[in-house]
């Protein structure tokens, strides 16, 4: 016989089979020679069979209509509800109204981008604009150049490029 | 539960064949482990209903030739978690037992146990008062390793928790199981 007395975890290990090889043999060894570590296992599959006993009396059946409720939750989850379906039927005629409002939006943002850019124009915009309000002739394509921009004397220096002509 | 630990060996159902398959092989199994975890037939009935949706959903995660038992244990477990930690958020403590002695003009009221539960609760043994004592986790290791006989292994995998965590927690709920059982037959007439 084994003279060191498994502990109770590990009479529960044993009697679960949950023991290594050679552990569940020493005890299965000391307990057959002991009498305290045997009334100990008895105590514990007492309280086994007693759970199970208990266990056995609880033992239920699928309640009549449990199956066809699950088919019924999954056939719900799985088609698609009445709103679903009305939104879907109603699609075409839904899109007119939003493409309509989609164009609108883009038609406002659209403007406010364009005054944007009008405020970046540089100088000479209003130079070439002040130069055809001045024209003499109008429409006549030929640009008048306001005389307070011009100066008689053009440095000598500004276009050398065009004296080499 | 032997028969239900068969495995659903059709490899080539489809979808809804493996649902119905699964709710004929293990529908019964399954209802009776969700009322053994919830102590009462609504909250097994909503258990049992959502784990075999989650099957449905999730069919093609089923590795063939793997226990379905465990996998759907696993599925109820979870949920079953779950659920009492909504409730607890709820009401700051687990919902009692339908079994467990209620004091006069608390907890559910009487009309809606059914009355073989309530004269069972009554008159019950010393094991039945000791497992509800037990915490719902301690409760739940107990069901699976005592009554439902799955190995250590096994039950780490439907719990979600290592193989030392299952032992050190049947160790602590037997521990508690076996002094309980001592106090109520030395207090019982």
């Amino acid at each position: 016989m084994n003279d060191v007395h498994p502990t109770l975890d590990q009479i529960v290990d044993y009697l679960h089979g949950e023991l290594p090889a050679a552990r569940d043999a020493a005890v299965h060894a000391h307990i057959a020679g002991c009498s305290d570590c045997a009334q100990a296992r008895d105590a514990e599959m007492q309280i086994t069979d007693q759970l199970r006993e208990r266990a056995r009396a609880e033992e239920r059946e699928l309640p009549p209509g449990l199956a066809a409720r699950i088919r019924s939750a999954i056939e719900s989850e799985r088609s698609p509800s009445l709103w679903e379906r009305l939104s879907a039927a109603f699609r075409p005629v839904a899109l007119v109204p939003v493409a309509a409002a989609i164009a609108l939006l883009l038609y406002v943002g659209f403007g406010h981008r364009g005054q944007a850019v009008a405020s970046s124009i540089d100088a000479s915009y209003y130079v070439q604009n002040h130069a055809a309000l001045a024209a003499t002739t109008p429409f006549s394509g030929e640009q008048a150049v306001p005389e307070l921009l011009t100066s008689d004397t053009a440095p000598a220096d500004e276009h050398p490029a065009d004296e080499t002509r | 539960m032997e028969t239900a630990r068969k495995p659903l060996e059709d490899t080539t159902l489809d979808q809804s064949a493996f649902l119905e398959r699964a709710l004929e092989q293990y529908g019964n199994a399954t209802y009776t482990f969700a009322y053994r975890l919830t102590r009462n037939e609504a909250d097994a009935r909503d258990l049992t209903q959502e784990a075999f949706i989650r099957v449905y959903r999730a069919w093609k995660s089923f590795k063939p030739g793997t226990s379905f038992l465990s996998w759907i244990y696993r599925i109820v477990t979870n949920l079953h978690r779950d659920e009492l930690r909504r409730r607890k958020g709820r009401y700051h403590e687990e919902i009692p037992d339908d079994n467990a002695p209620q004091a006069f003009g608390g907890g559910r009221p009487l009309a809606v146990q059914p009355i073989d539960e309530y004269v069972e609760g009554y008159f019950s043994e010393p094991v039945s008062k000791a497992l509800q004592s037990l915490t719902a986790d301690q409760r739940q290791i107990v069901l699976l390793a005592d009554i439902e006989e799955c190995s250590y292994q096994e039950i780490a995998g439907i719990v979600g928790c290592s193989v030392g965590t299952v032992r050190s927690r049947l160790h602590r709920a037997r521990g508690q199981l076996r002094t309980l059982v001592n106090r109520y037959m030395k207090s019982s007439p």
